[in-house]
């Protein structure tokens, strides 16, 4: 599994540290506000709106470098929509490493 | 070039944003978290092109095409490889981009914007699916729905209109509002055809509701409420018009 990093974000500001520096403010407030949403949903059995969620969130493992676990996500969306939950552990644990990660910027 | 962003992710914005100032001659003049704003900016103000996310709550960015009459060029972007095929449907979308964005693929599809034919009229209305008629729900005056093991009535005419919200309906009336675990599809066939028309994908509004039409929009109590294409013709059938 790659780890995740800040390739993509550090190519995208090039030498613009205000940018930077606001994208990575951006992902530590919008990402828990995401993943709280999904566990609500997951906690009230709401598959579909679950799966909206993990669609959003499988844009932010794609800024971190996470292609495996991009992967990951497009699965469990799918399934989701479908009531099924096979990859849940491997998307929840992927999304707790992007969680660790963007928490310590 | 003068554009707008319509994405629910402020993340997503951001980047799109940004990648705009690295070119030359592209302007966003403005930026919106639904479609809902947009369409109301767009009834308004002219722009060149628009950044439109395909994967919004409630409203998707083929709502937010099949709501305007003659929707601007338009750039997709999505985290969903899979909407591509429909994108092609289209004509007012020259190109898509699957998140996260590269600035190399963003300066492509820009060039693809610079060669695409301007923007074309409005396609005609879709034609209307007639309306089904359902005389065991037409003859009666209200209906019940479940809410936290509570079955509350409701009465048709009071109802403003109901809205789709994921796995959930919002049904607004005079006196309250009400957050429903169903679909619009069910509550459509539990309602009388003569009062009510499905004017989106999202959307049922009470006729008698009606405050005014405007273009591709209506003004139901203080909601703007938009018109999709293929349901403006069964709306427009239903009005009695001068």
């Amino acid at each position: 599994m790659n780890s995740p990093n800040l390739n993509y974000v550090d190519d995208l500001a090039g030498d613009d540290e205000k940018f930077r520096s606001q994208f990575i403010a951006i992902l530590k407030k919008e990402l828990p506000l995401e993943i709280e949403l999904y566990r609500r949903y997951m906690e009230q059995e709401h598959w579909k709106s679950a799966a909206e969620s993990v669609h959003k969130m499988k844009h932010k493992l794609g800024i971190a470098g996470m292609d495996e676990a991009y992967e990951i996500a497009i699965l469990y969306e799918e399934e989701l929509k479908t009531g099924a939950k096979t990859s849940q552990i491997a998307f929840e644990r992927e999304l707790n490493r992007l969680s660790d990660f963007v928490n310590d910027l | 070039m003068n554009c707008i962003i319509v994405d629910d992710e402020a993340a997503s914005r951001m980047i799109v944003s940004h990648l705009c100032s690295q070119v030359e001659d592209v302007t966003v003049i403005d930026e919106f978290p639904n479609a809902l704003q947009a369409i109301k900016f767009l009834n308004k103000n002219e722009v060149d092109f628009v950044f439109l996310d395909i994967h919004m709550p409630d409203f998707t960015g083929f709502d937010f095409l099949d709501t305007l009459a003659s929707p601007p060029k338009v750039i997709l972007t999505t985290s969903d490889r899979n909407f591509a095929i429909e994108a092609f449907e289209y004509d007012c979308i020259v190109d898509y981009l699957v998140k996260p964005i590269t600035l190399p693929r963003f300066i492509k599809a820009l060039q693809r914007l610079e060669n695409a034919p301007p923007a074309a009229p409005a396609a005609a209305p879709a034609v209307s699916k007639e309306t089904s008629a359902n005389p065991e729900a037409s003859t009666e005056k209200e209906m019940y729905v479940n809410i936290d093991r509570r079955l509350i009535k409701i009465e048709f005419d009071k109802i403003f209109l109901i809205e789709a919200k994921g796995d959930y309906i919002l049904i607004k009336t005079e006196q309250k509002n009400y957050t429903v675990h169903s679909t619009l599809k069910k509550i459509e066939e539990k309602l009388p055809d003569h009062l009510f028309v499905k004017v989106h994908r999202s959307f049922i509004i009470n006729i008698k509701k009606i405050i005014d039409i405007e273009d591709n929009s209506v003004l139901i109590a203080r909601d703007v409420i938009p018109i999709s294409r293929s349901n403006r013709p069964e709306l427009m059938k239903r009005l009695n018009l001068l």
